[in-house]
């Protein structure tokens, strides 16, 4: 395709690349949630290559959550045989899952797997998979999905994906990852900086920042095809997209006009239209799940603070008041809160707003709190954070109870996205 | 080479191949000038002209514009750097400038890239007031994206919290 050949050809010329190694992202876990459903998970029956890294992966998943206590010992349990409830009700257990890998056609597995009430001693569910080898991973992560939105009637998010910066030197590489932090893949990679990164609400693009033409420009990237094309390019600087949820029109920072100053564009570039004004600072716009407000950060009342304004326009409300520097708003997926970054003596920590009692909890005991994004089910929050003098991504529960650090060996990790639910 | 590397980029930008979106660029349309200019060759001008202007662009590169923390007023000692900018500016009438202005490593990293912006258009306006034509000026930022120092103190965080001028031979 021509145009294909061209973008390749641009791609070269602007030092961009897309191949890389793959620098694994490392996960600990700290904390534990308040109340823990204790599930056993089974060894499954079949091949053991295939079923002991399948419950491996499911395991970590339901734990890392902090929703659940994993109880061990449960042995061997397949979908079609009667767990052994007395026994798993001994050692504590509330649920049970077991399940069977077989051997499907053309080369592909069957996974089936039987979710129990040990207490009622009756079945809660009953899923079926078919998969490739490949697809081990994606597969458990998917059972884990299954079973937590069962026990919990909340979506899970262990099929998400993630992205972020991973900063080394000279070079910058947009990075997109399992919500675990496995099978980390570069989209881009430049030597000069990329920030801000947005999934589109479907997820199946990434907006974000690249200075590689030596000032910040919008670019909107396709994951599928790897084409991307600019959103905003505009004198000055363009930066902080935020997609609307429905994924028509972006929120966007352009300095056109003199001032970071907030805009309404569409998805495709065109159709600019301002949508606030001030006289200082206006930056980092987020779009609240009903579309109706932007919330942004201004320092128009002399410190850098968080607003909102009705996407239509209007009149300008502000929402934090305590402390002289509040940034970075990101609305909860089910609107009632707000994650953001607030400093308190000199540390840089991530708060966690009631919207409607006012009400904020500081939910880190870090001080170099940066870019906090919701999981699709708002219950926890990645965020980047610094630890011994590097950039590494941590997640906390959005009660503060469970922490999980991820970090990758010799390089800074940076400016982290969390994806939307797989549809 | 970085500068050899940005026209290469700006010729990119102008093949549009790259993008559909709208064109209004100001920096991208120019090319920028390297202390021992291998454009100096082509150009219609006088060689001993190129080589003064090559002699006060790397002069007046070196010296760039601080400020203080989260804060992007100009300090008194900065008139009169502004001022030989300007002079400058008006002796060489096909060079325009990209003011590029940046931040330290603490707090937001769009805040910062607005708080450099800031600190670029408050010089681009002091520039402006001397004189200097709208069209020859773009402020940009790198926000904390671009550390002059990369240690986690004020010793460095004051070096970055600065405005380079880098200057770009118009067509």
């Amino acid at each position: 395709m021509k145009m294909q050949s061209f973008f390749l050809a641009c791609a070269a010329c602007f030092g961009l690349s897309i191949t890389s190694a793959h620098a694994q992202l490392r996960v600990e876990i700290t904390g534990a949630g308040a109340n823990r459903l204790p599930i056993a998970v089974a060894d499954f029956a079949g091949d053991r290559t295939i079923t002991q890294g399948l419950t491996s992966v499911i395991r970590t998943d339901l734990d890392g959550s902090g929703m659940f206590r994993l109880i061990d010992g449960a042995g061997t349990l397949s979908d079609n045989t009667n767990p052994p409830f007395a026994d798993l009700k001994q050692r504590g257990a509330d649920v049970v899952a077991g399940g069977t890998t077989m051997a499907s056609s053309n080369g592909r597995f069957e996974t089936r797997v039987r979710l129990s009430d040990v207490i009622k001693q009756n079945t809660l569910d009953m899923q079926a998979y078919v998969h490739t080898g490949a697809q081990l991973r994606a597969t458990a992560h998917r059972i884990a999905d299954a079973i937590y939105e069962k026990l919990t009637g909340e979506p899970g998010v262990f099929s998400t994906r993630i992205a972020y910066v991973v900063k080394s030197t000279g070079r910058f590489e947009l990075q997109i990852a399992d919500a675990d932090g496995a099978n980390a893949q570069p989209a881009l990679a430049s030597r000069e900086p990329i920030i801000s990164p947005a999934w589109s609400p479907d997820g199946s693009k990434l907006a974000y920042v690249s200075f590689e033409a030596k000032k910040p420009i919008i670019y909107i990237h396709d994951l599928a095809t790897a084409k991307r094309h600019v959103a905003a390019n505009f004198k000055g600087s363009n930066s902080a997209p935020a997609w609307a949820p429905d994924g028509k029109r972006l929120a966007v920072v352009l300095t056109k006009e003199g001032g970071s100053q907030l805009f309404l564009v569409n998805a495709d570039g065109s159709g600019v239209k301002r949508l606030a004004s001030s006289s200082g600072i206006d930056t980092e716009p987020r779009f609240s799940p009903d579309g109706q407000f932007i919330y942004f950060t201004s320092d128009r009342g002399g410190s850098p603070q968080i607003y909102r304004i009705a996407t239509t326009g209007g009149t300008v409300e502000r929402i934090t008041f305590d402390g002289s520097y509040n940034v970075t708003a990101r609305p909860s997926p089910d609107g009632k809160s707000l994650a953001y970054i607030a400093r308190n003596n000199g540390r840089f920590q991530l708060a966690l707003m009631d919207l409607a009692t006012k009400q904020t909890q500081i939910l880190t005991d870090s001080s170099k709190d940066e870019s906090p994004s919701f999981a699709p089910n708002g219950r926890m929050i990645l965020y980047a954070t610094e630890i011994g003098g590097r950039g590494v991504l941590a997640a906390v529960s959005s009660d503060g109870r469970v922490k999980q650090k991820l970090s990758v060996q010799a390089a800074d990790v940076r400016e982290p996205a969390w994806g939307p639910l797989v549809k | 080479m970085r500068h050899s590397l940005f026209a290469i980029v700006s010729a990119c930008a102008l093949l549009s191949a790259c993008s559909t979106a709208p064109k209004e660029v100001a920096a991208s349309a120019t090319e920028p000038i390297a202390a021992t200019s291998k454009y100096a060759k082509s150009s219609v001008m006088v060689e001993t002209d190129i080589q003064r202007q090559d002699r006060m662009i790397k002069s007046l590169s070196d010296k760039s514009i601080f400020f203080d923390f989260d804060n992007y007023s100009i300090k008194t000692q900065y008139e009169s750097v502004i001022k030989k900018d300007y002079e400058f500016l008006k002796s060489a009438p096909k060079v325009a400038v990209a003011l590029q202005g940046n931040a330290d490593e603490r707090g937001s990293t769009e805040y910062n890239l607005a708080l450099g912006q800031k600190r670029a258009e408050v010089v681009k306006h002091e520039l402006k007031l001397l004189g200097v034509p709208e069209d020859k000026l773009e402020a940009v930022s790198y926000g904390e994206e671009k550390p002059r120092a990369t240690c986690h103190e004020e010793k460095c965080w004051s070096e970055n919290r600065r405005v380079d001028l880098v200057f770009l031979r118009q067509p």
